[in-house]
């Protein structure tokens, strides 16, 4: 725990983007039920346990057009 | 002029609206922040999981590794979501006929291309220096060394080399219909030239150095001189590689 405090500082940037990220997605499948692949259930496995790639990969290959 | 402006400002808000730019940014400046981490912690990693007194000889980590994990991120897994997220920058517009109006109401084809390039460029122009202004911050706030010899020439190589893949993805999209073709090109000429560099004298002149032998110019092992034949090369194809997908788009059947 004294290693996680001590390292933090320098990482908390990197922590922001990427549970923001996964946020912002997990959002956007929530409200968009509409997808090009996949289903919502699958999506928001994905968005929420793939670092960095799960919220990249919904936005390129499972975000659905605007009806 | 008109035109290219307009359908300009439709790109990038495409670009904007489609999250594309968001996320290209986030996934940039992360490599960025990512790169003076790893180097400035990892020896304090590799000793936490070996045993007690094991030694791996990883001296003191200094501001050289740290841009040698961003010469090795940024290229590797940077240029590749580049890659995927804009191999779809034409096949979009062919496949939903979104271009039939623009044409039809007067928009000259070649300032698709042209507007399209510019945007992408933009982007990739926007997003890298995001990463590289990370890594420039960190790399100052843990070595108090801000700007390593030839560091502004090395980080403009692989600017260049993004460069050259935008205008092989417009080309590529111009062959095919769908995302296809952008891919086909775009990674082929990769693989080609990753192919190629295994013959050494043929590798001195190839666009591939551009991201791989920065390390070698920070080191002071190459000279700016080196790099300029592959530069070059990179130049005349990305310009062909414009002017070749003008060409087919003026014919293409929308």
């Amino acid at each position: 725990m004294e290693t996680l405090m001590e390292y933090l500082p320098a990482l908390l940037p990197l922590i922001l983007i990427e549970v923001g990220l996964a946020l912002f997605a997990l959002v956007h499948v929530l409200r968009h039920p509409h997808y090009r692949h996949g289903s919502k259930g699958i999506w928001i496995v994905v968005v929420i346990l793939v670092q960095f790639l799960g919220p990249i990969a919904y936005f390129v290959f499972g975000r659905g057009e605007e009806e | 002029m008109n035109g290219y402006c307009a359908f300009f400002k439709k790109e990038m808000m495409e670009n904007l609206r489609t999250y594309k730019f968001l996320i290209l940014a986030l996934v940039f400046l992360a490599l960025g922040i990512m790169s003076p981490l790893s180097a400035k912690y990892l020896p304090d990693l590799v000793a936490a999981f070996l045993p007690e007194g094991a030694n791996l000889g990883i001296g003191e980590p200094a501001i050289l590794d740290s841009w040698a994990q961003f010469f090795k991120n940024v290229p590797q897994i940077g240029l590749i979501v580049l890659v995927i997220l804009f191999s779809t920058i034409l096949s979009a517009e062919f496949t939903k006929g979104t271009l039939v109006n623009f044409v039809t109401k007067g928009l000259s084809r070649s300032d698709v291309i042209l507007a399209k390039s510019t945007a992408a460029l933009l982007i990739w122009t926007v997003c890298y220096g995001l990463a590289f202004g990370a890594s420039l911050l960190y790399g100052w706030i843990f070595w108090k060394t801000l700007w390593p010899p030839r560091l502004g020439f090395a980080v403009f190589l692989v600017w260049a080399f993004g460069a050259l893949l935008i205008q092989l993805l417009l080309l590529g999209g111009t062959l095919t219909k769908g995302s296809s073709g952008s891919l086909f090109v775009a990674g082929g000429t990769f693989l080609a030239m990753m192919l190629l560099q295994l013959l050494p004298p043929v590798r001195d002149y190839l666009p591939v150095r551009l991201i791989m032998d920065n390390m070698e110019l920070l080191n002071g092992n190459l000279t700016v001189s080196d790099f300029l034949p592959p530069l070059l090369i990179c130049a005349v194809l990305a310009v062909s590689a414009l002017a070749a997908a003008i060409r087919i788009m003026r014919r293409k059947t929308l």
